[in-house]
C-alpha cells in the first residue's frame, strides 16, 4: 500500500523532526516538513501531498495566509487540510466541527497516537 | 420686614403728634402771656388768634392728611420692598438648590468617569495581561509538543520495556499534560478582557455545558436532575465564558460525588433586596438593592467542603485533588469570569451534605 504523503508546515525544527520520526516509523507516512510558510506552495507542488499540516504563528508568514497561497493553485484545493498549532484551545469535551478559518484544528500538544488518529479521520473525508 | 416698617410708622406718626401739638400749644401760650402784658388788644389778639388757630389747624389737617398718604406710600413701598427682598431671597434659594443638585450630578458624572477610566486601565492591563498569556502559552505549548512527540517516539522505540519505563512513560506524560493544563489556565485567567457580552438563555448554556460533559458524567454515572425554571428571562454573559464557568462547576461537582450520585442544576429570578456582599446603593456594587438577578445553583451529594479551607477555595493554584492532576485553576478562574460579569458566586456547603455553588448573574444594564 503506498504510504500516505504528509507535508507539515512548521517553523519548530525540533517539533517538526519529532512528527516526522513518529509519522514514519509507522511505516504507514512519508512526512516533509517545511520550516518557511512562505515556500509551502511550492513544496506542496513538488511533493504534492495527500494531507496538510499547518502551524499557525510562524515568523516569516502565518498559517491562514499560506493555507491561501497554497489553495490558490486548483490541485491542492481540496487537499485535506489539518492547523496543528500551540495558539487554538484545548477545550473540555472538544467538538467535531471545531474549525479554525474553515478547517479542522488539533492543539499542541498532542501524542502521536492523536495526530495519526487525527489525519487518518480527516483524510477518509 | 413688618417690625422695623412699624416702628418706623409709629415714630413717623409720633413725632408729626409732637410737631402737631407744639405748633398748636406754643403759639397758645404766647398768646395769652402777649394779652396778659397787654401787647395786643383782645379783639385784635382774638382776632389774629383766631386767624391763626384757624390757619393751623387748616395747615395741620392738610398736614395730617398730606402726611398720612405719604407716610401710607412710604410704609407701602417698604413693604413693597419687603416683598421683592423676599421674592429675591426665595429666587436665591431655589438657585442655589439649582447649583446644589448641579454639582451633585457633575459628582456624580466626575464618579462614573473616573470609574469607566478605571475599567479602561483594568481592560487595557488585562489585555497586554492576555497578550503577554497568549504569547507565553504558545511558547511554552510548542517544547511541550516537542516533548510529547519525542516521548512517545521513544516509547515506541522500545520493544520489551521493563515496568519501570513503562511507568516513567505514563508519568512522563501526565507531567506534560499536567504542564499544559496549567498553561491553558493561566490562558483562561488572563484572557478575560475580550468579554463579549449579549442576553443569553442559561437553561441553554447549561444543557450545552451538560452535553460537553456527557462522556464524564456517563463514566461516573451521575444523575443530573434539572430544576430549571421556564422561560427564563436571558442573562447578560458571555457564551463561551458562562459555558466555561458551568463546566468547571459541574465537573467539580462530579469529582466531590462517588459515582452514581446526583447533581442538582436550578435556574431561577431572584430579587436583591438586601445590602451585602455585592448588592448595595453604591456604584461600585454589581447589584442594586431591590434588582432581580439569575440564579444558578449547582448542587452535588459529596463530602462538602472542609471549614478551614472554605476561604481559599477561589485561591490561584489551590486544589484538593493534586494527585488527581488537579491544578487548582479551575474555580480561580471561575471567580475572575463572574467578577469580569459583574456577577457573584457563592460556595457553601449544604445542611444536608454536600456543597451548593450560587451563581448569581445580571440581567438587564444597570
Amino acid at each position: 500500500m503506498a504510504k500516505k504523503k504528509i507535508l507539515l508546515v512548521d517553523d519548530e525544527e525540533a517539533f517538526g523532526r519529532m512528527v516526522k520520526m513518529n509519522l514514519e516509523k509507522t511505516g504507514d507516512f512519508e512526512v516533509r516538513v517545511e520550516q518557511m510558510a512562505s515556500r509551502s506552495l511550492q513544496t506542496a507542488q513538488e511533493f504534492k501531498p495527500d494531507l496538510i499540516l499547518m502551524d499557525i504563528m510562524m515568523r516569516d508568514l502565518a498559517g491562514p495566509a499560506a493555507v491561501q497561497q497554497i489553495r490558490s493553485d486548483p490541485r491542492f484545493q481540496n487537499t485535506p487540510l489539518v492547523y496543528l498549532s500551540a495558539a487554538l484551545p484545548k477545550k473540555e469535551g472538544q467538538e467535531e466541527k471545531d474549525t479554525f478559518a474553515g478547517h479542522p484544528y488539533i492543539a499542541k500538544p498532542v501524542t502521536a497516537e492523536e495526530l495519526i488518529a487525527c489525519i487518518e479521520k480527516h483524510m477518509r473525508t | 420686614m413688618d417690625k422695623p416698617i412699624e416702628k418706623l410708622r409709629a415714630e413717623a406718626l409720633r413725632q408729626f403728634h409732637v410737631a402737631f401739638g407744639l405748633m398748636t400749644i406754643i403759639p397758645l401760650f404766647i398768646c395769652v402771656y402777649l394779652v396778659t402784658v397787654k401787647f395786643f388788644s383782645i379783639e385784635i389778639l382774638v382776632g389774629i388768634n383766631g386767624a391763626y388757630i384757624l390757619l393751623g389747624i387748616a395747615i395741620a389737617l392738610l398736614g395730617l392728611l398730606y402726611g398720612r398718604g405719604v407716610i401710607r406710600k412710604v410704609v407701602q413701598r417698604l413693604v413693597e420692598a419687603g416683598a421683592e427682598l423676599d421674592k429675591l431671597l426665595r429666587e436665591q434659594a431655589t438657585l442655589i438648590e439649582a447649583l446644589k443638585s448641579e454639582i451633585s450630578d457633575k459628582e456624580l458624572a466626575q464618579e462614573r468617569l473616573k470609574e469607566t477610566q478605571d475599567q479602561l486601565v483594568r481592560a487595557a492591563k488585562m489585555q497586554s495581561v492576555g497578550q503577554l498569556a497568549a504569547g507565553t502559552a504558545h511558547e511554552v505549548k510548542n517544547p511541550l509538543a516537542t516533548l510529547m512527540m519525542g516521548l512517545d517516539f521513544l516509547e515506541n522505540s522500545i520493544k520489551e520495556p521493563h515496568k519501570e519505563i513503562q511507568g516513567m512513560f505514563v508519568d512522563m506524560r501526565a507531567a506534560i499534560r499536567k504542564a499544559d493544563g496549567i498553561v491553558r489556565g493561566l490562558l483562561d485567567y488572563a484572557s478575560s478582557a475580550d468579554l463579549k457580552v449579549q442576553p443569553e438563555d442559561l437553561n441553554a448554556v447549561i444543557e450545552d455545558a451538560l452535553l460537553l460533559l456527557k462522556n464524564e458524567l456517563d463514566k461516573y454515572e451521575i444523575r443530573v436532575r434539572r430544576d430549571f425554571q421556564e422561560k427564563l428571562p436571558p442573562a447578560l454573559v458571555d457564551r463561551n465564558r458562562m459555558q466555561q464557568v458551568f463546566i468547571n462547576l459541574i465537573t467539580n461537582g462530579i469529582h466531590a460525588m462517588p459515582p452514581g450520585g446526583e447533581l442538582v442544576l436550578r435556574t431561577s429570578i431572584i430579587t436583591l433586596d438586601r445590602v451585602g456582599g455585592v448588592v448595595g446603593r453604591r456604584s461600585a456594587d454589581h447589584f442594586a438593592v431591590g434588582e432581580p438577578a439569575a440564579l444558578v445553583q449547582i448542587e452535588d451529594a459529596g463530602r462538602g467542603i472542609d471549614k478551614d479551607i472554605m476561604d481559599r477555595i477561589f485561591d490561584p493554584f489551590f486544589t484538593t485533588r493534586r494527585e488527581e492532576g488537579g491544578t487548582g485553576l479551575g474555580l480561580s478562574v471561575v471567580k475572575n469570569l463572574i467578577d469580569m460579569h459583574r456577577g457573584d458566586i457563592r460556595i457553601r456547603n449544604k445542611a444536608e451534605g454536600g456543597v451548593t455553588a450560587e451563581v448569581l448573574l445580571k440581567l438587564k444594564r444597570r
